[in-house]
C-alpha cells in the first residue's frame, strides 16, 4: 500500500497547476480520495472529528440496495448489469464535465443516483435510453441548480420521469417475466428482442383490469415490474438497514407508509370492488421503494422533522389518488416530485413556527 | 430541566485521578493574553523584584482583575512577547505584604459594605477570576448582584481537568467556599450541579453546610455539555433578562474558600494532561506561567504532538511563542498529527471507530480501541441536510441552516435564526459527514454580529451626543 | 339543473383546476408574473392572493356581463373586449385598495399589480368558462380553483427561488433561465394528476 501511495503521489504534480493534465484535477482527486483517506487535518476546535465522512454515508446507501440488486439479477437476467454500467458511465462523464469546467471535486452523490436509477427502470428497456435518461436527470435535475447538496429535484426520478412522459411506448413495453426456479434468471441475459420474455402486464397494470396477482407472489418479487421495485422483501432488508445506520429519515418512511395505507384502507373499506386492498398496493409498485430510498433522500426533501411529516403525507395521499383517479398505473414518481416541489414551503412553514419559539428563548 | 442534543465521545486518554506535583520552576513566564482577559496595565517595571501575590498586571476591560505574581522573583519585561517573565525564583516564598491594603479594604468596607469587602478581597487574592458570567462567558461585575449562583462540579469536556478528582481531600474546603458564597449572597439560590444527588458524596456536603448556607441540589445526566453554564442556565429557567448568573466550578470555590478562610492569594493550580499523545494521563500541581517546556519533556513522547490549552472540543492550540500556562487554563490536551493515510478507508468495516452515526462495527460490538488523532477523516463537502448538527446541539439552534445562511453571507438571517444562542461546545462540527467547520463560522458570524452591534451603539451615542450639545 | 347538483358540480371543477387542469402548470397562462414575482415567499404570497381575488371576482362580473349583456344583444364576438375592460377596471380597484391597506405590498409588488390586468390566465379563466358554458355557481369555483392553482404554484416556485438563491446556477441561466425550467420541471410532475376529479 505504501507503494501505491508513493505512486498516487508521484504523478499528483501532473495535475496540479501548471501541470498538463490540470483540467483533470477532479478526476484524479476523485480516484485518489477512493484509494486512500485524505491526509487533511484539523486547524481549530474541535480538534477531532468523528469518523464518518460523506463517502461511507454513501456507501451505506450502497450497501442496502444490494439485495434488491440480489433480486433483480435473479429475477430478470444479467442485463440489469448492462443497465447499471451504462448509467454510471453516462452519469459519470456528465459529472466529470461539470466538475471539470467548475473546477470543482466530484462529489459522491453520484454513486447513489447511478445505482438508483437502473433499479427504477424497466428490464428491458434500451440500452440507449438509460444512458439519456441518466444524463437529463443528472444535467437538468442536479447540475443546473449548482450540483450536488443543491438540486431540488431526485436527479433520478426527474431522468425516469422525462423518459415515462417522453417514450411511453417503450418504457411500458419493456416489461419482463419474472424468472423461477432455483437459478431464476441469474445466468440468463433476455431483452426486448427475446418476445416469449416481454410482457407488459404489471400487477398494477393488471389491477385496472380486476386481476389481482397473489400477495405471496408480490412479497418475493416474482412479479413484473421495474428491476429493483417488485420484492418487497429486499427492500424491506435494505430499508431497515438504512433506518438501522440513520442514514434514512425514519419520519418520512413513517409517514409515507401510514398515509398511504390509511387512505388506501380507507377507499378499499368504501368500494372494495374497485379499489384494490391496501396491502396489495403497499407491495405494488414503487411504493415501498420510493418510501425507503427515493424520498429519504436528505438533499432534496425538507429539512426539518415537522416539514418530513407533512411531506411523507403529501407523497402517500397523492399516489393513492394517482394510482386509483388517474390513467397512470403508477404515480410514485409524480408524488415524490411533487413532494419535491412543496418540500422548501412545507420547511418556512415550520421554521416560520421554530423561529417564533426560539424569540422567547435566552 | 429541559436538555437538548449532547453526545460523549469515547476516547482513550481520560486523565487518571492522581494529582503529581511538579517540581519548583526556575522561571516563570506569564502570558498577558488568555482567553477572556487581557492584562494591558503593567504594574510593575522591568527587573523590579516582587513578592508572591504581588500584582503584576490588570485588566482594565475586565474590573481590573489583577494578574498575580505566582512566586517571588525578579520581573523581565519586553524579553518575550506579551508576557512577563520572572526570575530567580526565590527558595524561600514570601508572601506579599497585605497589611498596606488593611486600610483599602477598611474603606471599601465602609463603602460596600461587608459583602463588597469580601468581594473585594476576592479580586485581590486572585479567587475571582474562577468566576464566569453564565450567559456571556465574561467576568461578572464584582458590584453586581446576581439573580443566581451556579456551582458545578462537573467538567464533561475531554480533557479538562475533573471536578471529582479536585475534590480529593478537599471536602471540607469546598463546603467551607459554599459557606463563604452564601455569605456573599442576600437571598438569591445557589444551584448546585452534580451527577448522582443521593451519593455519598452529596450527603456528606449536604450535612456539612446544614444551618450554614441553603443551596439546591441539581442532578445533571454525564453527557457533555450539559456542564456548560450557558447551558446550566438555559435548562434551569435562568433567563438573561433577570440579571447576571454566576457560574463556578470546584477550583473556583476552593479559591473562594482559601481567599476569604486564609487570606491566601490563589496562584496554584491543577490542570489535567490528558488524550491519546500522552502516555500517563493524569492531573497535575502547577502555578500559572509554568514553563510549558518543563510539562511537556516529561510527559509527553509523541514524536509530533498538537499540544492543546484546553479540551479537545473548545481548546485552542499553542501557539509557537506560547511559553508558560495562562492563568485560565483548566488542562493541556495532547493529540497526535495524522500520520499515515488509511487505504480504502471509507470501506473498512470499522471495528473500532466510535461515531455518532451507527454506520461502523462498532456501534454493534461496542468497543472503542481507537487512537484518535487529528485528522479530518473525511473530504470537505457541501451540506447535505443530514440533521446530524441538529440533533446534537444542547442550543436547539438549526446549525446547517445557519450555515446555509452564512455561505450566501445573509447574516441578518442568520442572526434572526439565533446563531447568538450557539454556546460553542464544537459538537455540530465534530457530526457533521461533509466536515464543515461550524463551530468557526458561528464564532466568526457571533463577533461579527457584536462589532456591528456595538459600532451602532457607539454612532447612535454619538449623535446623541451632538444633538445635546447642539440643544 | 338543480342547486345541489351544480355546487357538487361546482366543487369538482374547484377542485381539478387546482391540480388536474393547473391554469399556470397545465395550460401554462400567467407565466409572465411568475417569473417576474416568484423570488421572494411574502410577495409572492401577496400577489398570488391578490390574483385569487381578482380572478374570482371578474369572472363572476364577466358571466353575469356575457349573459346579461352581450347574449342578448348578440355580440358574444365581443366579449374579448368586454372582459379586458372590466379586468382593468376591477384591477384598478383592486390596486387602489392595496395601496391604501398595505403600502408595503404595493411598494414591493410594483409593476406588477397593474400587470395583473393582462395576466393571461384572468382573461383565459373567463374565456373557459364561456367556452365550457358554466353555470354561475359553478363559474365562482372554477374561479376559486383557478385562482388557488395559480396561487400554489407561485407560491411553490418563490420557495423553491428563495432555497435557490445565491446558489452557483451557471450564469446565462440565473434569473428567468433556471425559473423557466423548474417550471418545466414542476409541470412535468403535475402531469402526473390527470385524470384525477377531471371536472368538464
Amino acid at each position: 500500500m505504501k507503494l501505491l501511495l508513493r505512486v498516487v503521489e508521484k504523478i499528483r504534480p501532473h495535475f496540479e497547476e501548471g501541470g498538463k493534465f490540470h483540467a483533470f484535477l477532479p478526476v484524479y482527486d476523485a480516484i485518489e480520495h477512493f484509494l486512500f483517506a485524505p491526509g487533511t487535518i484539523t486547524t481549530t476546535a474541535p480538534h477531532v472529528r468523528d469518523p464518518i465522512d460523506l463517502k461511507r454515508f454513501m456507501s451505506m446507501v450502497i450497501v442496502a440496495l444490494l439485495p434488491c440488486v440480489a433480486t433483480g439479477i435473479y429475477f430478470f437476467g444479467l442485463r440489469f448489469i448492462a443497465l447499471i454500467v451504462v448509467s454510471y458511465a453516462a452519469g459519470l462523464s456528465v459529472e466529470a464535465l461539470f466538475s471539470i469546467v467548475r473546477k470543482e471535486p466530484i462529489n459522491e452523490g453520484f454513486f447513489v443516483t447511478g445505482f438508483l436509477f437502473p433499479l427504477i427502470m424497466p428490464p428491458a428497456v434500451p440500452l440507449w435510453m438509460v444512458a439519456l435518461g441518466v444524463a437529463f436527470g443528472v444535467v437538468i435535475g442536479k447540475e443546473l441548480f449548482g450540483g450536488t447538496g443543491r438540486n431540488l429535484f431526485n436527479p433520478a426520478l426527474v431522468g425516469r420521469c422525462f423518459l415515462a412522459l417522453a417514450y411511453p411506448v417503450q418504457m411500458s413495453g419493456s416489461w419482463l417475466k419474472p424468472g423461477a426456479g432455483v437459478a431464476g434468471r441469474l445466468l440468463q441475459y433476455v431483452d426486448g428482442s427475446n418476445v416469449d420474455a416481454v410482457t407488459s402486464a404489471t400487477p398494477l397494470a393488471l389491477a385496472k383490469g380486476g386481476e389481482y396477482v397473489s400477495l405471496s407472489h408480490m412479497f418475493v418479487g416474482s412479479v413484473s415490474g421495474s428491476v429493483g421495485e417488485t420484492s418487497a422483501l429486499a427492500i424491506l432488508a435494505g430499508g431497515m438497514f438504512l433506518l438501522l445506520t440513520r442514514v434514512a429519515n425514519w419520519r418520512t418512511v413513517a409517514s409515507i407508509l401510514i398515509s398511504f395505507t390509511a387512505l388506501a384502507a380507507m377507499l378499499h373499506h368504501a368500494q372494495p370492488d374497485r379499489f384494490g386492498p391496501a396491502l396489495w398496493h403497499l407491495c405494488a409498485g414503487g411504493l415501498l421503494f420510493g418510501a425507503f430510498f427515493m424520498a429519504t433522500d436528505p438533499v432534496t426533501g425538507p429539512i426539518t422533522s415537522g416539514g418530513k411529516w407533512l411531506y411523507g403525507a403529501l407523497i402517500g395521499v397523492v399516489t393513492v389518488l394517482i394510482r386509483n383517479f388517474t390513467g397512470y398505473v403508477e404515480g410514485v414518481t409524480f408524488a415524490i416530485l411533487l413532494g419535491n416541489i412543496f418540500a422548501p414551503i412545507l420547511d418556512e412553514m415550520v421554521f416560520a413556527l421554530r423561529l417564533r419559539r426560539l424569540k422567547v428563548e435566552g | 430541566m429541559k436538555l437538548r442534543g449532547g453526545y460523549n465521545i469515547f476516547l482513550q486518554g481520560r486523565p487518571g485521578s492522581t494529582i503529581k506535583a511538579m517540581p519548583e520552576p526556575k522561571t516563570l513566564y506569564l502570558p498577558l493574553s488568555s482567553k477572556r482577559f487581557r492584562f494591558s496595565a503593567i504594574h510593575v517595571a522591568d527587573g523590579q523584584d516582587v513578592a508572591l501575590g504581588d500584582v503584576l498586571a490588570t485588566d482594565p476591560n475586565n474590573y481590573d482583575v489583577p494578574l498575580l505574581a505566582p512566586r517571588a522573583g525578579s520581573v523581565r519585561l519586553g524579553q518575550v512577547e506579551d508576557t512577563v517573565v520572572l526570575e530567580n525564583i526565590a527558595k524561600s516564598q514570601e508572601y506579599a505584604d497585605t497589611n498596606g491594603r488593611m486600610e483599602e479594604v477598611q474603606h471599601v468596607e465602609r463603602t460596600f459594605g461587608a459583602a463588597g469587602a469580601q468581594r473585594r478581597r476576592l479580586m485581590m487574592l486572585g479567587a475571582w477570576q474562577f468566576l464566569h458570567e453564565a450567559h456571556s462567558g465574561r467576568l461578572p461585575d464584582p458590584l453586581g448582584t446576581p439573580q443566581a449562583v451556579l456551582v458545578s462540579t462537573l467538567s464533561l469536556e475531554p480533557f479538562t481537568a475533573r471536578g471529582d478528582v479536585q475534590l480529593q481531600a478537599r471536602l471540607l474546603n469546598f463546603t467551607r467556599g459554599l459557606e463563604h458564597l452564601q455569605s456573599l449572597l442576600e437571598y438569591q439560590p445557589i444551584y448546585f450541579v452534580l451527577p448522582d444527588i443521593k451519593s455519598e458524596f452529596a450527603s456528606i456536603v449536604r450535612n456539612h453546610i446544614r444551618g450554614y448556607a441553603s443551596v439546591k441540589m441539581v442532578e445533571l445526566p454525564l453527557t457533555y455539555p450539559y456542564d456548560d453554564f450557558a447551558v446550566l442556565a438555559r435548562s434551569l429557567g435562568l433567563s438573561s433578562g433577570n440579571g447576571p448568573v454566576w457560574a463556578l466550578r470546584t477550583e473556583g470555590v476552593l479559591a473562594v474558600d482559601r481567599a476569604l478562610t486564609a487570606g491566601k492569594p490563589c496562584v496554584t493550580r491543577i490542570i489535567s494532561i490528558g488524550g491519546t499523545g500522552v502516555v500517563s494521563p493524569g492531573h497535575l500541581r502547577v502555578v500559572s506561567g509554568y514553563p510549558l517546556k518543563c510539562i511537556t519533556d516529561k510527559h509527553v513522547f509523541e514524536p509530533h504532538p498538537r499540544i492543546i490549552n484546553g479540551g479537545i472540543m473548545t481548546g485552542e492550540a499553542f501557539g509557537p511563542g506560547a511559553l508558560g500556562i495562562d492563568t485560565e487554563c483548566r488542562g493541556i490536551t495532547v493529540l497526535p498529527e495524522l500520520q499515515e493515510r488509511e487505504f480504502l478507508g471509507f470501506m473498512r468495516p470499522g471495528s473500532e471507530r466510535s461515531s455518532y452515526w451507527p454506520c461502523f462495527l462498532s456501534s454493534m460490538v461496542q468497543r472503542f480501541a481507537e487512537r484518535l488523532t487529528t485528522a479530518m477523516r473525511g473530504e470537505r463537502r457541501p451540506c447535505i441536510s443530514c440533521n446530524a448538527c441538529e440533533e446534537v446541539c444542547p442550543a436547539g439552534i438549526s446549525p446547517h441552516l445557519i450555515h446555509k445562511y452564512l455561505y450566501r453571507d445573509l447574516v441578518e438571517e442568520a442572526a434572526a435564526a439565533r446563531v447568538d444562542l450557539c454556546v460553542e461546545c464544537g459538537l455540530c462540527s465534530y457530526v457533521c459527514p461533509s466536515k464543515i467547520d461550524l463551530r468557526a463560522q458561528f464564532v466568526e458570524a457571533k463577533n461579527g454580529i457584536a462589532r456591528e452591534k456595538a459600532e451602532m451603539l457607539e454612532t447612535k451615542a454619538r449623535q446623541e451626543s451632538t444633538e445635546e450639545v447642539n440643544a | 339543473m338543480n342547486v345541489g347538483a351544480e355546487i357538487q358540480q361546482a366543487f369538482v371543477v374547484c377542485i381539478s383546476a387546482v391540480f388536474t387542469q393547473n391554469i399556470l402548470l397545465a395550460y401554462f397562462l400567467g407565466l409572465c408574473p411568475f417569473i417576474g414575482v416568484s423570488r421572494e415567499i411574502k410577495t409572492a404570497f401577496g400577489l398570488g392572493l391578490a390574483v385569487i381575488f381578482v380572478l374570482t371576482a371578474t369572472v363572476m362580473l364577466n358571466w353575469l356581463a356575457y349573459r346579461y349583456v352581450l347574449e342578448p344583444l348578440g355580440l358574444e364576438f365581443f366579449r374579448f373586449i368586454l372582459f379586458i375592460i372590466i379586468i382593468a377596471a376591477f384591477v384598478q380597484f383592486t390596486e387602489m385598495a392595496i395601496e391604501r391597506f398595505s403600502p408595503f405590498l404595493y411598494q414591493k409588488l410594483g409593476v406588477f399589480l397593474p400587470l395583473i390586468t393582462v395576466n393571461c390566465a384572468i382573461l383565459g379563466a373567463s374565456l373557459f368558462m364561456v367556452i365550457r358554458n358554466y353555470s354561475f355557481i359553478v363559474t365562482i369555483g372554477w374561479g376559486l380553483g383557478s385562482g388557488t392553482g395559480w396561487f400554489l404554484a407561485i407560491m411553490a416556485m418563490a420557495g423553491i427561488r428563495q432555497r435557490l438563491a445565491h446558489e452557483r446556477i451557471p450564469r446565462g441561466l440565473q434569473g428567468p433561465g433556471i425559473t423557466l425550467i423548474i417550471a418545466g420541471l414542476m409541470a412535468l410532475a403535475f402531469i402526473g394528476f390527470t385524470g384525477v376529479l377531471q371536472g368538464r
